[in-house]
């Protein structure tokens, strides 16, 4: 099979097939707006495979995968084609080239008869046999990885899929309605192979500060430090999973606190802040009902805003340390909740005077042996700060240097442009004089930051 | 073959596509430049295609998508976006295989008039007939509705944060399609307002109700990817500005009143420019307002003081007023937590050394890190026990009580009992909660620790040691959950639930002492007699005081029970308690009283056990008085010789006198014989 090469385009064709089968469930067949979608898809589909032989889709876990790559992302949008594969017994189909309309209009049909009907007509294979469909195979789902290949997650997919989810679940516990963890372990899913096996070009995601600290993106985020923490630690997968759920979720009680506090720029009064200060309850109590890992989920829920030495709030637990994962969670927070930007409104904390703070409250708010895990793995300089070298020189971290955790790679800045990259801890004669505001030098980090990754 | 090497070659693929673009639109056919940049574009898209096959271009209407991210080069690049837009490309897929004179054949049609594109039938017709094979396009296709039209039902789930991921992706999606859009959905969300909210026509109601729509509106603003975020915003602060509505100045002035300290007004205000804030403030102050927004403008835009002072500078000279800018504030905007550093973040350096952490320390951790049922099972119970305990919500804490009795059960299952105890240790404060908080805490506590007794059974509680932790942790529920518990022993059917109930109680000791003592006095006798068979089996002083009072009670049959109760119980207590019951109105009583008194105890109750003697009612029952005389006489009261000798009269008639007679004989005989010296045997 030729290994694809763009799956984000290919992966396209999850949205024309899903638009193609809720059409044709809504509509007559030659109704104008199922032609139409019928006949996007089937461009799409001639135009995909004028490159390749192939096109094989293999859902595993309630994710699509495109050979060994996972696509959360689309997984979560097309969530219902999905479903519709799954209950029709189809676990994986090829597409191959010389496919035919009619063979396209067959597929879509499979995916939109009830399922009695496909049982009864001897299975999804048995039926596309029948309409004398070629160039289009299925097979049923597998209890196995799609390739022997090791997974690969494109990082910028799982951090969408995570807002998308994060969002979701912000919404479904306005409606007081269940929450739907197996979204939440989908995103997970991704985000934990992103972890393991992407750090770079997460750390370089997780640069661009320009998140709202009450958006979607502080819930992935956090989840995404705290996984980087809870691999620092060797976690297993289930162990991880917990964590990243309890910090997707750690701050879903905010949305029982009245719009207008959490949307106040000034100080609050103290009855306000008691409101305001109340979130950790509120989130324990929209949890309080999630059975497996997800009872880890209220436990950090409740426990993100209690300090290593049990002060803190919602109540101050004397003698009671928070959860490890509630003290992973607890900086991971602090650290995205200081740097992020509303925009226009908020000046965020510099990267390094996060990791400062951070360093401050080791020991009394924050676990000091996971605080320290975070700021070697971060860096004092953490990736996307922008510094001053004793040279005079203007830089910015593209990476960090574990060995010495004040000495990262850097790429040198010259008139707002990228010039070299210097890696610190090789480089005797250059060092960190301290960090630059980049609203004060002018200089866009972040974007530094992706173009470097690029 | 990294992902960054593919974007770095197709940003190469774009510049080239856009200089090949450019170069057609300024050179006249025949320039050498037309063929150069062609021929670089080919060369490079060749290069691309080489390495990683097809290349595909994705637009948007005011940018390009390249490799799934927004692609910024400047405004030349945007030029090349609009112009593949109003063409009618959604994405331009070229692929490997396109040859020179296909790419001007291309670029003949891609800069063709968007009309005549339209009226020729598209691009992608135009492609097949210019025989472009190595070029495909998916073409742009209009949505049949309008998103902008959001219904009432909508309109409110947008206010409480509920939209659906299709909901908010259309609403943004409207935004994205440009000011005039943001301005259509502006308008739906005003006309929304007014039949939402009926007091919302005009005035304050409405400039207040169409803010909280903003805000809201802000907020999914705020969820979007970084690099949308700032121009959905500008396009829906170009919007508010521009609104039409005979109230729009309503709504201008509640976004300028709540800039001071409203962090979606705020982010409307940096979003706007100065003229559209000079727009927004001007009509307010020839309305003859006082000039509070100057203020607040100013304070809306503390990190942009010049945009502020370019605002009141346009006010100024258009009204001829003059105004002070007010100093702004470098307002950092943290949490209280962050404001308050203990030191200057700035001189604070982190060394190297400090960062070490050993591996025992990470060990110490992964272990911690435990996601067994057990383990998960344990933090979840605790962390419920806590929740329990800072909830006031009654049905909230009703729900949280119900979660937690589950795991209790579950946690007994598998003997986790020092958990259970820790759980139970950290509940006792919620049962002090005034009214009804505290109500639906004992109800759920009681459920809780009746479904523990049932799970134990009452062997297992009367086999654990005194100082077992689950004991304790009771014994502190107890004062405020033993008249609860009593109750609900009373009203249980189940005889091995009620037995069950009956052991905890037992096993929580003092603790329940008062609660039991208090429903002893309970005026309904069935309730009182629920307490009597728990104080029994507690038996400490305080128990035995608690059976004690139970002579004040009403219900001879109550009292009864209580001394027949008492009467079995070891040890002097519950002896002394049975005196209370000597002189009790109710000869029953008195008489079971009797029955039940030791001879050491006789002593101390001679004078009304001889006294007992005299009673006329006593007469019918020469079994009373029998035993009476006999515990007189074991314990050599001396003192009940001249009542002895009255009873012990010969020429007693009747055959129940006869018998009290004969024993008041023996009695006075074994009295006789023990003489003064046999006192105190």
């Amino acid at each position: 099979m030729t290994r694809l090469r763009s799956p984000s385009v290919t992966a396209t064709l999850l949205r024309y097939l899903a638009t193609a089968c809720k059409h044709r469930a809504m509509y007559p067949s030659e109704h104008p707006i199922v032609r139409r979608a019928m006949d996007d898809l089937v461009q799409l589909v001639d135009l995909l495979l004028r490159d390749r032989e192939a096109i094989t889709f293999q859902i595993y876990e309630d994710t699509f995968f495109l050979d060994n790559q996972m696509l959360p992302e689309e997984s979560l949008r097309n969530a219902a084609l999905l479903t519709a594969c799954l209950e029709r017994g189809v676990g994986l189909f090829a597409v191959r080239r010389g496919v035919t309309a009619q063979e396209v209009h067959a597929f879509v049909g499979l995916l939109t008869t009830p399922t009695a009907v496909v049982r009864a007509r001897g299975g999804p294979a048995a039926v596309l046999s029948e309409a004398g469909v070629q160039h289009l195979t299925v097979e049923p789902p597998r209890d196995a990885p799609p390739t022997d290949m090791p997974v690969e997650v494109e990082p910028a997919s799982a951090y969408q899929a995570g807002a998308l989810v994060a969002q979701e679940l912000r919404a479904q516990a306005v409606r007081r309605q269940p929450l739907d963890m197996h979204r939440a372990r989908i995103f997970l899913s991704a985000a934990i192979e992103v972890v393991l096996e992407n750090r770079s070009a997460l750390l370089a995601l997780l640069a661009d500060r320009r998140h709202d600290e009450s958006s979607a993106y502080h819930a992935v985020n956090v989840a995404l430090l705290a996984l980087l923490i809870g691999t620092r630690l060797e976690l297993g997968r289930e162990a991880l999973m917990a964590l990243g759920m309890g910090a997707l979720l750690h701050d879903i009680g905010k949305v029982r606190v009245p719009a207008d506090l959490l949307n106040r720029a000034g100080p609050l009064e103290p009855g306000e802040q008691a409101a305001l200060d109340r979130h950790p309850l509120h989130g324990a109590n929209i949890l309080r009902d999630l059975d497996g890992l997800g009872r880890l989920a209220m436990v950090c829920a409740l426990e993100h805003h209690l300090h290593a030495d049990g002060s803190g709030y919602p109540e101050p637990a004397s003698g009671v340390r928070p959860h490890l994962f509630s003290r992973i969670v607890a900086v991971a927070d602090t650290y995205d909740t200081v740097t992020s930007a509303r925009r226009g409104t908020q000046r965020p904390l510099r990267p390094e005077l996060a990791m400062k703070w951070i360093a401050v409250g080791l020991g009394s708010v924050y676990d000091p042996v996971v605080g320290k895990i975070f700021l070697r793995m971060m860096g004092v300089y953490p990736v996307g700060s922008l510094v001053q070298l004793n040279t005079g020189e203007l830089a910015v971290v593209v990476r960090p240097a574990e060995a010495q955790a004040d000495r990262p790679v850097v790429q040198v800045v010259r008139d707002g442009h990228p010039a070299e990259v210097v890696d610190l801890s090789a480089d005797a004669d250059r060092w960190i004089a301290g960090g630059v505001d980049p609203a004060d030098a002018g200089v866009d980090a972040s974007a530094l930051v992706q173009s470097s990754a690029a | 073959m990294s992902v960054s090497g593919r974007a770095q070659a197709a940003a190469a693929v774009v510049r080239r596509l856009n200089a090949a673009v450019k170069s057609r639109r300024l050179y006249a056919a025949g320039h050498p430049l037309r063929a150069q940049t062609v021929q670089a574009l080919v060369a490079t898209l060749a290069s691309f295609h080489e390495r990683y096959g097809g290349f595909v271009l994705e637009t948007h209407r005011d940018g390009l998508i390249l490799e799934g991210r927004p692609f910024e080069g400047g405004e030349s690049i945007d030029s090349l976006a609009l112009q593949l837009y109003s063409a009618g490309v959604w994405q331009l897929v070229l692929l490997p295989g396109l040859t020179e004179d296909e790419a001007h054949r291309l670029l003949d049609v891609v800069t063709m008039d968007p009309e005549v594109i339209l009226r020729e039938g598209g691009l992608a017709g135009l492609l097949v007939a210019h025989r472009i094979d190595h070029a495909r396009v998916v073409e742009l296709r209009p949505s049949d509705d309008d998103p902008a039209q959001i219904s009432l039902e909508t309109y409110h789930r947008l206010l409480d944060g509920s939209l659906s991921a299709a909901e908010r992706a259309a609403l943004v999606g409207v935004l994205r399609a440009g000011p005039q859009h943001a301005a259509r959905l502006l308008s739906v969300l005003v006309e929304r307002t007014r039949q939402a909210f009926p007091d919302a026509a005009a005035g304050h109601a409405l400039g207040a109700r169409v803010y909280a729509a903003l805000a809201a509106v802000d907020r999914l603003i705020a969820d979007t990817p970084a690099a949308d975020s700032q121009q959905l915003l500008q396009h829906l602060a170009s919007a508010v500005t521009d609104l039409s509505d005979p109230h729009s100045r309503d709504v201008h002035r509640a976004v300028l009143e709540r800039a001071a300290q409203d962090l979606s007004a705020r982010a409307l205000l940096a979003a706007m420019t100065s003229e559209q804030i000079a727009r927004m403030v001007i009509p307010c102050l020839e309305e003859g307002e006082p000039p509070p927004q100057v203020a607040q403008v100013a304070r809306g835009l503390p990190f942009d003081p010049d945009k502020a002072r370019d605002a009141l500078a346009l006010v100024s000279q258009h009204t001829g007023r003059t105004f002070d800018l007010p100093p702004v504030p470098e307002e950092l905007r943290l949490p209280p937590w962050v404001r308050d550093i203990p030191q200057d973040l700035s001189d604070y350096q982190v060394s190297d050394d400090s960062l070490l952490v050993t591996d025992e320390e990470i060990a110490a951790l992964r272990e911690e890190a435990s996601v067994d049922d057990d383990a998960v099972l344990r933090e979840h119970a605790l962390a419920l026990a806590r929740l329990a305990r800072g909830e006031d919500d009654p049905q909230e804490l009703e729900a949280t009580l119900a979660a937690l009795a589950a795991d209790v059960d579950a946690l007994l299952e598998r003997g986790a009992t020092d958990v259970v105890a820790a759980v139970l240790g950290r509940l006792a404060p919620v049962l002090r909660a005034p009214g009804r908080p505290g109500e639906v805490a004992r109800a759920g506590l009681r459920g809780m620790v009746a479904t523990m007794a049932s799970r134990l059974g009452a062997r297992d509680l009367t086999a654990w040691p005194d100082d077992h932790p689950v004991l304790q942790a009771l014994r502190e529920l107890g004062p405020g959950l033993g008249a609860d518990l009593v109750r609900a022993a009373a009203s249980e059917r189940d005889p091995a639930r009620r037995q069950a109930l009956g052991a905890v109680l037992v096993r929580m000791g003092d603790a329940v002492v008062d609660a039991l003592g208090a429903l002893l006095l309970d005026r309904t006798a069935a309730a009182a007699r629920a307490a009597i068979a728990p104080l029994v089996h507690i038996r400490t002083s305080r128990a035995v005081a608690a059976l004690r009072s139970a002579a004040r009670h009403p219900d001879p049959q109550l009292r009864r029970d209580v001394v027949v109760a008492l009467g079995p119980l070891p040890g002097a207590d519950g002896q002394a308690a049975l005196l209370a019951f000597l002189q009790d109105p109710d000869l029953e009583v008195r008489e079971a009283c009797v029955r039940h008194l030791r001879p050491e105890t006789v002593r101390r109750a001679a004078g009304a056990l001889t006294d007992l003697l005299t009673r006329p009612e006593t007469a019918p029952r020469p079994q009373l008085r029998i035993r009476v005389i006999e515990l007189l006489a074991s314990v050599g009261v001396q003192e009940a010789i001249p009542v002895l000798r009255r009873l012990s009269s010969p020429f007693r008639l009747r055959r129940r006198d006869r018998e009290v007679a004969r024993a008041a004989r023996a009695a006075l005989n074994r009295l006789r014989r023990a003489g003064p010296a046999g006192r105190g045997g």
